[in-house]
């Protein structure tokens, strides 16, 4: 593995000659764009090519046996053409239209030069007509429309960036993984409400390599391996419950050992029985505490969404807190900062973690809010007011179009006691309230939220796992059936505490540009009113048969 | 069934107003340990009474299982250089589970198959695991049937308002004798370098060709084994692959007109396939086309005699009458709601003259080979587990018989063993296997050739045209073949736009032909076929792959149906061609990059 850092006054033709993907790319953009700014109406002032290879393993096993097996390997292009200026280009945001440009075209998994110019020049060409389509029209149509609130540019200028790592190529043993995986997976025949289980490895090597006009020339990546172990069931009363466990890592050497695997397909199972067996919550408002990965998932989807630079300029969208920048908008004791150049919390691998984003901007630590105070946004390449540069956080996976996106998610608190502490808080607040319980969130499977205008802005967090805390000393009770709601700026207000360990959520966060890989480091939180809905359920029958038995087989 | 990717399809039932519930007993067999996949499926399938039980007074008497297992390979190239691999194994099961009676059952309604419950059935194994495949159909099975009595409830609160239909159709067509045959079959071995380096060799091609803008081949090779089991004891397992390569080549025309051409060359195994050298040839007649066409003038619109070569009558009759042959069941729905059915232009033909009386048309996809060339278009079962018939269709030019699946129509009870494509309200849809069309009376293409030049100085035009080839499969993209669907049925066509002309030649007096591009049929349909008035000696075997899409859009998914259609050339009186009135986009603004060929 070499790794080479260059300034671009330093950079010889030599520094890539390793790669030939950059060099083939390279003589396309140039070719394409001296063509296009001396023959095209109107000329293109900016051009990038990103190619993503991904090459990918996925195994699934069930019951002892393996349901799907395959590898892929990808390469896709996606094109960023910007015609007209910085000021205002193609992509400048009108009535809320977000245009989409490129399109992941597959190219030669190869080197191949005579193949990857021609699919390059023919997606080039394809891109142009559309993108000097939307500006043509924007001209016209700007004429006839009052000034935007937000002035800011299309596009910020930023320094290039040139670097070339060969991301360490990982080793998968298939034969090996399949052995174990049906191994692990058979363990779920002990858990008859199982209707459907599995244990799942995937082991996806990222390459992306960019050129752009500005001179930028990159090449990096890093791999991710991950396994997922779900277990799906339904209640007697018709409600689809499921289970997950998962482990991320960044090479399937790291993976835990069996045994701690087992512990969880086995912790999967026990709460997948324990959830079928439990009660149906009644909706609630009251006291609660949230795991440190629930909580995480909670700032990803109320407070990570919404400071997006690009939502801060689009008049279609809530802007919960465009204008809220040096005041309060957590408790005083809560920072909240993003970081993908952060690897591993504790001896986890972050799945947010990268060295460039999709514009070739360098990562960086950004603190978003600090002792309660919002201080910036996450910025990609596309300013607003007062923001006129990119933080390194505009991303997207192939085919879609780049916007600001998250990170590494670490909530940080200076008000933090041990768990035991915060479980006599909670009684306490329990019982100030006069409540008959309080609840906790053990497990979350993810969220949602709409930060549009004409929206709600409101979240959704979907539990997986909840349990009702007594303030009279009975045992913790499990329950079923609910989703955690609410609005924003509520919410926050009512942080009590924290916890004094964090927690990290790996997951794959899908919004406009794509979905791309984030995760969320949150301590446990403890909070005043939470409140919960009824889950939306199935109503139809479990199976009328009981699981057949080798036993019972006609023969 | 031949299946490109992974899915499920799941049919349920119903039945109408029985007395009492007489719940079927499956049909089960006798079979060895080492059928792990029949032992599954008919050990769950012996649990049938059970459900009878649950289900009230809407018992099952019909169950089937079907499992298509498939190795594929698939490798896409473009200019030398692959674009994308993939090997792939999967298991796509087929569970059908019908509640009721033969005579009224949860088919046949607009609604049939919708279920509103919650998925919970799958993942399942792709090996040999007893528990894991019982479970599986078990979870099948619970949702089919209960998908079954959705449908039939649904059946009946229709049926409360419809009136009475005075002659019912039976929604399932009995079967005299189960086909019962389980040979020992095994995967065939597929080379991937193999067909990789052939995917790359013959993409390489268009690197001789810089004029075609874009290009690429694509190739699939796929060996299957589908095993099916019905509680009637149908028990069946046969080998079910396709071996396929597709390539295609666009140009634009000075005009800014884009053309293409297009090729799709397919064997029922990998080891059937056709030698390198011909499917290089093949692919460089595709680039030759191509080039030719960007050059060639553009058409103009044309009524008179048109002569198609072999080919190309295959290409038309394959669409023309192979797909007017099938004659959809119009599924009950509630009184003044309309159901999506499309129409057979045949349907009200029968014993009606459709070609002249010189022709006759059958349909045999029992025959293996044809002048010692094998045929794609041979199965030995189709999706219902019915061995197929040779089905004569047109007798003297005069329509007799329809392609029929196990579900009945008017006047036809029963199964010819055509199910070839899924279908929709529960039932299947029939296709052609190897369509034969024969000729009683043909002269050389050469006379026919002079005799299209007579009429045309007879009529006082200055050309008449030969079509040589048709765009069919459609290579051409989707929102391509949407604007045809459109303009054809704006235009007057057909219930189904057949595929445009792509090698369209303008035959002068003396004898010259010129290439023309752009044209397409107007308002075309099964009528025209009426107007053939002579065949040629020669004939041509035109073979593609059948799909659920119009014109057999090439590289499109899902089930796959090989097809075989053996015909002369055909000589028409009259067929109109129009200029489509398409805005044209202007040529790259960057020249292509150069090529090292």
């Amino acid at each position: 593995m070499r790794t080479i850092i260059l300034a671009l006054a330093l950079v010889s033709g030599s520094a890539f000659a390793q790669s030939s993907l950059i060099k083939v790319l390279a003589e396309e953009l140039d070719r394409n764009f001296s063509y296009l700014k001396q023959k095209g109406q109107p000329p293109p002032y900016f051009l990038g090519y990103e190619v993503a290879e991904n090459d990918t393993d996925v195994i699934e096993a069930s019951e002892g046996s393996i349901n799907a097996q395959n590898h892929s390997h990808t390469r896709y292009l996606d094109i960023t053409l910007r015609v007209g200026s910085p000021a205002f280009d193609n992509y400048h945001i009108s009535q809320g239209q977000r245009p989409r440009f490129t399109s992941a075209t597959p190219i030669a998994l190869s080197d191949d030069t005579d193949s990857i110019r021609r699919t390059v020049w023919l997606a080039t060409d394809r891109v142009y007509r559309s993108a000097s389509q939307r500006l043509i029209r924007l001209q016209a149509d700007e004429k006839l429309r009052t000034a935007a609130l937000d002035q800011s540019d299309d596009f910020s200028k930023e320094e290039a960036q040139v670097y070339a790592n060969d991301p360490p190529q990982v080793k998968f043993d298939v034969n090996a993984w399949t052995q174990r995986l049906k191994r692990l997976s058979s363990e779920f025949s002990k858990y008859p409400g199982a209707l459907n289980s599995s244990v799942q490895m995937e082991v996806r090597q990222l390459t992306q390599t960019l050129v752009t006009t500005d001179g930028t020339r990159l090449l990096h990546g890093r791999p991710f391996a991950r396994i997922i172990i779900f277990a799906r069931g339904k209640a007697a009363d018709g409600m689809d419950l499921q289970t997950m466990e998962s482990f991320e890592t960044d090479d399937p050497a790291k993976m835990p050992n069996d045994a701690t695997i087992l512990a969880a397909v086995q912790k999967a199972g026990a709460n997948l029985s324990g959830l079928l067996k439990s009660p149906v919550a009644d909706p609630y408002v009251g006291p609660a505490i949230l795991s440190g990965r629930a909580s995480g998932v909670l700032f990803h989807e109320i407070f990570g969404h919404r400071i997006e630079g690009h939502r801060q300029k689009d008049e279609s969208e809530g802007q919960t807190f465009t204008k809220m920048v040096n005041t309060a908008v957590l408790p005083q004791f809560l920072s909240v900062v993003f970081d993908p150049t952060r690897k591993t919390y504790g001896d986890v691998v972050l799945n947010g973690y990268y060295q460039y984003d999709d514009e070739g901007v360098r990562a960086r630590k950004v603190t978003v809010v600090e002792d309660g105070i919002l201080k910036t946004f996450l910025m990609s390449r596309s300013p607003v007011d007062g923001f006129p540069s990119s933080n390194g956080h505009g991303r997207r996976s192939p085919g879609n179009e780049i916007v600001s996106r998250q990170s590494n998610l670490i909530v940080e608190s200076s008000r933090s006691m041990n768990d035991a502490d915060l479980r006599k808080a909670l009684i306490e607040e329990v019982k100030r309230q006069g409540k008959p319980y309080g609840l906790y969130f053990d497990q979350v499977t993810g969220g949602y939220t709409t930060t549009g205008r004409q929206g709600l802005q409101a979240f959704t967090v979907m539990p997986l796992v909840v349990y009702k805390i007594y303030p009279d000393g009975r045992p913790d009770e499990m329950i079923r059936g609910v989703d955690i709601v609410g609005t924003p700026l509520a919410s926050f207000a009512k942080i009590i505490a924290t916890s004094d360990k964090s927690e990290v959520f790996n997951g794959i966060c899908g919004a406009e540009s794509g979905n791309v890989p984030v995760s969320a480091i949150s301590p446990a939180l403890l909070v005043s009113e939470i409140e919960v809905q009824s889950k939306e359920r199935a109503r139809d029958l479990p199976p009328y048969l009981p699981r057949p038995t080798a036993e019972g087989a006609a023969q | 069934m031949k299946f490109t990717f992974r899915g499920m399809a799941v049919a349920a039932g119903l039945l109408g107003s029985a007395a009492f519930v007489l719940s079927q007993t499956p049909q089960l067999p006798q079979l060895s340990n080492d059928e792990v996949l029949l032992r599954a499926m008919r050990d769950e399938m012996a649990r049938m009474p059970q459900l009878a039980r649950v289900g009230g007074k809407d018992a099952p008497y019909f169950l089937s299982y079907t499992v298509s297992d498939a190795d594929a390979f698939n490798v896409s190239s473009v200019l030398g250089a692959t674009v994308s691999a993939n090997r792939n194994k999967y298991r796509s099961p087929a569970v059908e589970v019908r509640v009721g009676s033969y005579e009224s059952d949860n088919t046949g309604h607009v609604q049939s198959g919708a279920y509103s419950g919650s998925r919970i059935d799958g993942p399942w194994p792709l090996d040999s695991n007893y528990q894991g495949l019982r479970d599986s159909f078990w979870l099948a099975t619970d949702i089919g049937f209960k998908a079954g009595l959705e449908s039939i409830s649904r059946k009946r609160a229709s049926q409360n308002n419809a009136a009475a239909d005075p002659n019912p159709l039976p929604n399932f067509a009995r079967i005299q004798k189960p086909e019962v045959s389980i040979p020992k079959l095994s995967f065939r071995k597929i080379d991937e370098a193999k067909w990789e380096q052939r995917a790359n060799k013959l993409s390489a091609i268009y690197k001789r060709y810089p004029e075609v803008l874009s290009s690429g081949v694509d190739s699939q090779a796929m060996t299957g084994i589908t095993t099916m089991l019905t509680s009637e004891g149908t028990m069946v397992r046969y080998e079910d692959g396709v071996a396929w390569v597709t390539s295609k080549g666009e140009s634009q025309a000075a005009d800014g007109m884009l053309v293409h051409d297009a090729l799709s060359v397919q064997a029922l195994d990998v080891d059937s396939f056709t030698t390198d050298e011909d499917l290089a040839r093949q692919v460089t007649e595709v680039a030759e086309n191509v080039r030719a066409l960007a050059k060639a003038p553009a058409g103009e619109a044309y009524t008179g005699p048109v002569l198609f070569e072999p080919k190309a009558a295959a290409q038309l009759l394959a669409q023309m009458l192979g797909d007017n042959l099938r004659v959809p069941r119009r599924p009950l729905t509630n009184p003044g709601q309309a159901a999506n059915v499309a129409p057979s232009e045949l349907e009200t033909r029968l014993n009606a003259r459709v070609l002249p009386d010189f022709f006759d048309v059958y349909d045999d996809p029992t025959q293996k080979t044809y002048n010692g060339k094998p045929l794609v278009g041979f199965y030995e079962y189709d999706l219902e587990g019915v061995r197929p018939k040779r089905v004569s269709i047109l007798e003297k030019g005069v329509l007799k018989n329809f392609l029929t699946t196990r579900t009945p129509v008017k006047g036809f009870p029963e199964s010819n063993g055509h199910a070839r494509l899924p279908g929709n309200y529960g039932g299947r849809s029939a296709a052609i296997g190897n369509l034969f069309i024969q000729a009683r009376e043909s002269m050389p293409l050469a006379n026919l050739k002079r005799q299209l030049i007579s009429m045309t100085t007879t009529l006082d035009k200055p050309y008449g045209l030969l079509v040589k080839k048709l765009d069919f499969p459609y290579g051409g993209s989707v929102p391509e073949l949407q604007a045809l669907a459109q303009a054809n049925a704006q235009g007057g066509g057909g219930t189904r736009a057949v595929s445009p002309p792509l090698l369209v030649y303008r035959v002068y007096p003396d004898g010259r032909e010129e290439l023309v591009r752009g044209l397409r049929f107007h308002a075309l349909t099964a009528r025209a076929l009426r107007d053939v008035i002579a065949a040629s000696q020669e004939t041509a075997v035109f073979e593609y792959v059948n799909t659920t899409t119009l014109m057999a859009l090439l590289g499109s998914g899902g089930y796959l149906a090989p097809t075989s259609v053996i015909s002369p050339g055909l000589l028409f009186e009259e067929i109109e061609l129009e200029v489509p009135r398409e805005q044209l986009s202007k040529p790259p603004t960057v020249p292509p990059p150069p090529m090292q060929p």
